[in-house]
């Protein structure tokens, strides 16, 4: 008899909330949970405000939750101090914003490598050449971010988090920022990257093509996954 | 590690323009500190490493006095085999040369003077055979600048009492003279046994005698002054008429020109820790506003892995190189400045002064750069810790304002610079009370400023209805961004405090100096007339047209008690360290039958008119002036016992008086009752006024010959003198505050560019709904110019007050503003600001408002 393998990731009764400007809190997640296997992709739908980026900032240990237990390849992040958790997610998780968010003052190569030098770990030039012949950037490498467009910093998001070869790959809106012909490019890529890198990942998205493209699917609604 | 290094230096090598304004602003800040430490110090070595030049000797004795035989043995013994010792009496009196009669020092040497130095001229020293002359032929030397205003050529003559003697030779340069600043008559050397002849040497003369000493080499000076001190003393103790013989050593003379120098540098060091204070709150509003644009990429740093102690170690790695890069500019600016400083005292220094970068100065320069910029910056260091990954998902962070928590965490982290501040006010001002009143004034100023600006900012609301676009608009950026406003502000109204309280100050020491309110300045000033020659004087100046004062007689006596307690241990109790100087137990003593104008009674009641009675046991009544009886810790009622001529009388100290010493009229620190003088020998003073300019040379001439013994002082030129040297420490003062209203110039420049690039989005909007690069060109300079015009405005007012509690204090309550100045001020302060604002915003202006479809 074979053992189901545990879940790569399993969230369990998440709540978070917020306090409000004047007085009270407001309440994002209300016990929201889901498990997803290893290798497996995930997409979280929903409305704006509800919740999408919360659960994104729970998964990733940018934020703790009031309530409630997020397990990553066996580790409960929730039991995790802030050094803890910074090490966890410098080392398994790999993050990609909708906004880019790559340092300005850095060449798109040393945007890719800075976290692995943030890591300690070797990044050998063959490494970086390989990450951008695999987001198509191979002519890009030393460019800043200022002389690259949306679509191609995105892609060196995408390299920069796939840099360290994470078992999680989560994407906020990873196609927000891009027009529809160099969002399905992008989309494209990160799917191929994923399935190649055998990655599980999460994508928080608006866009129902890209949601379509995950193996589960999710819908956040009044704090409960659905 | 090597990831963040490169990032940091990236940051600051793209950030050009704040990496140079903050190094330009800091090292600014530090150079004006690096300056004046040095400058201290290098004097300070000078004086050091000249101190038997100065003195001309190891040791010197004065008394006023011929020291007696016994005296002199007992010296010969304390110093010791292998000592060479030195003679010399000085005393002034009026010379007259080639048709011109003038006060001059008499300074009778022996062959053996000076035993330290020697007599030079430009470019080398002065013959032998000149100073052997002195000792056998009736033959002087003097300066080639005394020559000149006596009209004498080597060879020509001048009279000096009843003898006539030669001009042997002329100097630049003698023993000792390069130290001295301010003079009341040159000095002119002739030899002790050609003294005789002059008969000047009589009763009522006032005359030092000296008595030099060089010590085998290896004998330790200050010892040896103490060992004499107390021999001469013992010696005293046994002739108790005897007055005292000072001795004075190097250390003396170190401890005294130390003491001088600390006044000027601490002046100066006070106006050099307003522009650091200054400049270190340029650099917290610098890097605090660089620190925000950069918020965002900690966060990703932090997403990515980075701990919270290697964001920090960034931002402090970033921040310590900064301040070492600003420390070397500022120690590359003050080797550059330093010969300048120099040219700016020349005359008040010795010309010959290597003016250094001090070591330790450098040192502490370097310390505070790397560490104090560190210091400076830690309240917007805080802001690090606040920063979190989380905000890459949402719209939260960098611009939210901090809660009310922060802000006080952010007031206590900027105590560290606080204390940082007072260290360096306590080093450069060598006093812990100047220091710390000092550093609370300037704190004081800080709030006093922070909280005008935060009202008129906020006041900025009402006028922001009004009905013109560009005012509108003005008024309300004013409130809007009212911290990065009121930031500007303070640092303006600073400086501007300072540009407004220089010519106020030098208005009323001006003033004050050259023509104090309501007194008639006199021209002349007579002293040593003797008894008999009080009516001949008087009737001299009936057949001249200026204008005699009433004679002020002046006896010299010893106070021998105070209170009972002989007065040398009184001293010791009650005199401050401050004080120690003045060791002197004789004093001079007159009476009046009515106040001088320029003195009165602040204290107790007037002078009895009566005469006082030796035959009664009653004290006579004594009026003394106010400071001295604070410096000798006396008050009304105390009692004194005065030992004149051998006779001892008791006074009672029954007012206290304020003089305006600068009136050059003849004032004395005690007055004692009519009566009490009658008996003792005495000599007389007087002032004389009303006297042209061109006039004044003729009635000299004439009071010479017919008033030999008279000494009359130019008032004129020695105000004259006072007067350039207070120039020069104006000079001084205002370079410095040069600096503080660069560092606040810096202030503006950043706050108007980072406000611009804050705004960057409003004005491309602007722009896009039809507002031309002209306008917004408006608004800023407009904006800038305001805020200027207001600090400016309040920096004027507060100087006003400021000005009237300085005449208060120490112009005798004379107040008299100098509004042009302020005005002008005003003027400048919005003009500048608001083209600084402009040129440093220009670039942002001139982008393309495309930027804002991107």
């Amino acid at each position: 008899m074979s053992t189901q393998p545990p879940p790569l990731v399993a969230a369990s009764d998440l709540h978070k909330s917020y306090p409000l400007p004047e007085a009270g809190r407001v309440s994002i997640l209300a016990g929201a949970s889901f498990s997803l296997d290893a290798g497996a992709s995930l997409a979280v739908t929903g409305q704006s405000g509800s919740g999408k980026s919360t659960l994104i900032a729970l998964l990733a240990g940018l934020d703790r939750p009031d309530q409630g237990r997020i397990m990553i390849n066996g580790a409960e992040l929730t039991s995790l101090d802030e050094a803890g958790l910074t090490r966890f997610r410098a080392a398994h998780i790999g993050i990609v914003f909708q906004q880019f968010h790559l340092l300005p003052h850095l060449s798109a190569e040393e945007n890719v490598r800075l976290p692995l030098e943030l890591l300690g770990r070797p990044c050998t030039n063959a490494l970086i050449d390989v990450l951008f012949a695999q987001v198509g950037l191979s002519t890009r490498k030393h460019h800043l971010p200022a002389q690259l467009s949306g679509g191609e910093c995105q892609r060196v998001a995408i390299a920069r988090a796939l840099a360290v070869k994470p078992l999680l790959l989560l994407a906020d809106e990873p196609t927000g920022n891009l027009d529809a012909g160099t969002g399905r490019e992008v989309s494209e890529l990160l799917f191929r990257l994923a399935a190649e890198e055998q990655m599980t990942m999460i994508v928080v998205t608006h866009n129902q093509d890209l949601a379509a493209r995950c193996t589960h699917r999710l819908q956040l609604d009044q704090g409960l996954l659905r | 590690m090597k990831a963040l290094l490169r990032l940091g230096w990236r940051d600051l090598s793209r950030n050009r323009r704040f990496t140079l304004l903050f190094v330009v602003n800091l090292a600014l800040g530090l150079s004006g500190f690096l300056l004046i430490s040095s400058f201290g110090a290098s004097l300070s070595q000078h004086l050091a490493s000249h101190l038997r030049e100065i003195l001309t000797a190891d040791l010197v004795l004065q008394a006023s006095r011929p020291l007696s035989e016994r005296e002199l043995a007992v010296c010969q013994t304390v110093a010791g085999p292998g000592s060479r010792f030195s003679r010399q009496i000085a005393f002034y009196s009026m010379v007259q040369g080639a048709g011109v009669s003038r006060l001059a020092q008499i300074v009778a040497i022996d062959r053996a003077y000076p035993l330290y130095g020697g007599f030079r001229t430009a470019d080398a020293p002065v013959a032998a055979q000149a100073l052997d002359d002195l000792q056998a032929r009736p033959n002087l030397l003097m300066s080639r600048e005394t020559g000149r205003s006596l009209g004498l050529h080597p060879g020509g003559a001048l009279q000096v009492g009843q003898a006539s003697y030669g001009l042997a030779a002329l100097f630049d340069h003698d023993p000792g003279g390069d130290f001295a600043s301010f003079t009341l008559a040159p000095k002119i050397y002739l030899g002790l046994p050609q003294l005789q002849d002059s008969g000047l040497i009589g009763f009522g003369s006032r005359i030092a005698y000296k008595h030099f000493i060089r010590l085998a080499d290896g004998v330790d000076a200050a010892e040896v002054a103490a060992r004499l001190t107390t021999a001469l003393s013992a010696l005293s103790e046994l002739s108790a008429e005897q007055p005292a013989i000072r001795v004075s050593a190097a250390v003396d003379v170190n401890r005294r020109l130390g003491r001088v120098i600390g006044y000027f540098s601490s002046f100066l060091g006070l106006t050099a820790m307003v522009a650091l204070g200054l400049s270190g709150l340029a650099a917290a509003y610098l890097f605090r506003d660089h620190l925000r644009g950069r918020e965002r990429e900690m966060a990703v740093l932090l997403s990515l892995g980075a701990s919270r102690g290697q964001c920090l170690l960034l931002s402090l790695g970033e921040l310590a190189l900064l301040g070492l890069v600003s420390a070397c500019a500022a120690l590359a600016l003050a080797w550059l400045l330093l010969p300048l400083f120099g040219r700016l005292f020349a005359g008040v220094v010795p010309a010959d002064v290597h003016l250094l970068v001090d070591p330790t100065a450098a040192l502490i320069t370097l310390l505070v750069g790397v560490f104090g910029s560190l210091l400076f910056c830690l309240p917007a260091q805080l802001r690090l810790l606040a920063v979190r990954p989380l905000w890459l998902l949402h719209d939260l962070g960098a611009n939210d304002p901090s809660p009310r928590s922060t802000r006080l965490k952010q007031l206590a982290a900027a105590l560290p610079s606080v204390g940082l501040l007072v260290a360096l006010t306590l080093q450069v001002s060598h006093s812990p009370r100047q220091g710390l009143g000092f550093t609370v004034a300037l704190l004081a100023l800080i709030v006093v400023f922070s909280a005008i600006a935060h009202v008129l900012l906020a006041g900025c609301r009402r006028w922001s209805q009004a009905t013109n676009l560009t005012w509108r608009i003005v008024w309300r950026n004013l409130y809007r961004n009212r911290i990065a406003a009121a930031a500007a502000f303070v640092a303006l109204a600073m400086t501007l405090l300072l540009a407004n309280l220089i010519p106020q100050v030098e208005q009323g020491l001006a003033t004050e100096i050259r023509q104090p309110e309501g007194l008639e300045r006199p021209d002349l000033f007579l002293i040593d007339v003797q008894e008999e020659q009080r009516q001949p004087l008087r009737l001299f100046f009936e057949h001249e047209a200026a204008r005699l004062s009433p004679l002020s007689p002046m006896v010299q006596g010893r106070i021998v008690s105070v209170n009972g307690q002989p007065f040398a241990q009184w001293r010791q109790l009650h005199q401050g360290e401050d004080d120690r100087g003045l060791r002197r137990t004789e004093f001079n003593f007159s009476s009046r039958d009515q106040l001088d104008p320029s003195e009165t009674v602040v204290e107790g009641p007037p002078m009895p008119t009566a005469p006082w009675s030796a035959d009664g046991n009653q004290p006579f009544a004594l009026s003394m002036e106010r400071e001295f009886s604070e410096r000798l810790q006396m008050k009304i009622g105390d009692r004194m016992v005065v030992d004149v001529q051998g006779i001892e009388l008791e006074g009672r100290v029954i007012n206290l008086r304020k003089v305006r010493w600068n009136s050059f009229q003849p004032n004395f620190f005690m007055l004692v009752q009519k009566g009490v003088l009658d008996e003792a020998p005495k000599t007389y003073l007087a002032s004389v006024s009303r006297v042209g300019e061109e006039a004044k040379q003729g009635l000299v001439n004439r009071l010479t010959a017919a008033f030999a013994n008279v000494s009359v002082i130019d008032v004129r030129g020695t105000v004259a003198q006072l007067t350039a040297i207070a120039d020069q420490l104006s000079q001084s003062l205002r370079f410095m505050a040069g600096f503080a209203m660069a560092i606040g110039l810096v202030i503006v420049a950043s706050i108007a560019r980072q406000e611009v690039l804050r705004r960057e989005r409003e004005i491309n909007l602007l722009r896009v709904l039809g507002a031309g690069v002209g306008r917004i060109r408006v608004l800023i300079m407009v904006e800038f110019a305001l805020l200027g015009g207001m600090a400016a405005l309040t920096a004027a007012l507060v100087s006003f007050l400021c000005s009237l509690a300085i005449s208060w204090l120490i112009f005798d309550r004379l107040w008299r503003f100098h509004w042009q100045s302020s005005v002008l001020l005003l003027l400048a302060a919005a003009l500048i600001c608001g083209l600084i604002a402009l040129l440093a915003a220009d670039s942002v202006i001139r982008r393309k408002p495309a930027a804002l479809l991107n």
